[in-house]
């Protein structure tokens, strides 16, 4: 649980959750054990082919271990469920910081299965 | 001099076939090449006598990752321009649905851990069409989704025609492009719709980046052009005939029938596109 991932459409914890994965703006990854955020321009959003693969690997680089995310299709979610990394259904719309918290809290699902 | 008209529209379903097919059959004595590179539903060979047909396959190549030898550096998910690779700490995955077989991975592994084997996607039909000459047809195995590798190999057993005919997919994507390019001239056929004039002014723009000559014919007419002339003119494109709509033609097409039979001035109309063409290349 320590590194999450939001998809946003913006950069700061303000900004409302991105219901895309791989199109999705921004990448917002919160550090528990830091207390503290950054936020990455989803530049895999702008590609013609594989923009969700490509934000999987993003995720995988950084070492996230849990997205939370609207819909995620079945390559990325497939990149997920083999690289150890739990998906969370997160609300369009939503501000980052109050998915956030609900994730904390564990009052979000999971997501078991692609939904895109 | 050798020959290729390639018979393209943008919009489906506006005669690509037809045209093709009948002018096959109105130059008969040229004995054509007619090449169906509509690789997702090849349907060319419905409309002509084909016989003795060949089959042979297609493959494209993959990556295959060598585990003992890999690193897990992520270089090639870096350098694939398609997101076809994703790198996890211990496991490389491969999604074949993005690959466009570049080379790039196993070109680039510094630990020479791909190689690239060999994945069937489809086949090339080739046959005699009785008295009509040959036909070359391109087939796209079913739950692939990259038609290029399959339209590039049916063009290639083109090599010695001196008249070739290519059925073009429709659209303006690469499929399209990849049918089109190396022609001698493009012959478009549109319907007068919004619809028809929309994609037909994408196929012109296709046509002019590939450096293609284009012409245009006109199917279903019905005397209203809907702004097909005045598009046609922007581009300096020649409209260089007019099928009128003809349910008899429908009919007879969709039976599979000799459209010559079922509209006889079709072939006029043909022959007088098919002049035009070679006017154009003199």
């Amino acid at each position: 649980m320590s590194k999450i991932a939001v998809c946003a459409a913006g950069e700061s914890l303000n900004s409302t959750v991105d219901g895309r994965f791989g199109r999705c703006a921004y990448l917002i990854l919160w550090d528990e054990d830091n207390k503290s955020f950054k936020s990455i321009p989803n530049e895999a959003a702008q590609r013609a082919h594989g923009s969700g693969t490509s934000t999987a690997q993003l995720l995988v680089s950084e070492g996230v271990k849990s997205l939370l995310v609207g819909r995620i299709g079945p390559k990325a979610f497939e990149v997920m469920n083999k690289g150890g990394i739990k998906v969370y259904q997160a609300e369009e719309g939503q501000s980052v910081q109050m998915v956030l918290d609900a994730c904390l809290q564990g009052d979000l699902e999971e997501i078991l299965k692609p939904n895109n | 001099m050798s020959l290729t008209i390639s018979v393209a529209s943008g919009k489906g379903g506006t005669g690509k076939t037809l045209v093709a097919t009948a002018l096959t059959r109105i130059l008969a004595d040229q004995c054509p090449l007619i090449i169906d590179t509509d690789v997702e539903e090849p349907n060319a060979a419905l409309f002509l006598p084909v016989s003795n047909l060949q089959v042979e396959p297609v493959h494209r190549l993959l990556p295959v990752i060598d585990d003992d030898m890999c690193t897990y550096c992520g270089i090639c998910a870096e350098v694939c321009e398609f997101g076809a690779l994703t790198v996890l700490p211990q496991q490389v995955l491969v999604f074949p649905e993005l690959c466009h077989s570049c080379g790039a991975c196993a070109g680039l592994c510094p630990e020479r851990a791909i190689s690239e084997e060999n994945s069937l996607i489809g086949q090339v039909e080739t046959g005699s069409i009785n008295g009509m000459g040959q036909l070359v047809a391109g087939r796209l195995n079913i739950g692939e989704s990259l038609s290029p590798p399959v339209i590039k190999a049916a063009k290639k057993k083109q090599a010695g025609a001196d008249l070739t005919i290519i059925d073009c997919p429709p659209g303006t994507t690469c499929p399209m492009i990849e049918a089109v390019r190396d022609s001698d001239y493009c012959l478009l056929v549109t319907e007068p719709t919004p619809f028809g004039k929309h994609d037909l002014a994408l196929a012109l723009e296709a046509c002019k980046l590939l450096g293609v000559e284009a012409g245009i014919i006109i199917n279903r007419w019905q005397g209203e052009d809907n702004g097909i002339i005045d598009l046609a003119e922007r581009f300096g494109t020649p409209i260089l005939g007019y099928i009128p709509f003809s349910f008899e033609l429908a009919k007879a097409y969709a039976q599979g029938q000799d459209p010559l039979k079922a509209m006889p001035e079709l072939g006029g109309v043909l022959e007088r596109v098919f002049r035009q063409i070679k006017e154009s290349r003199s």
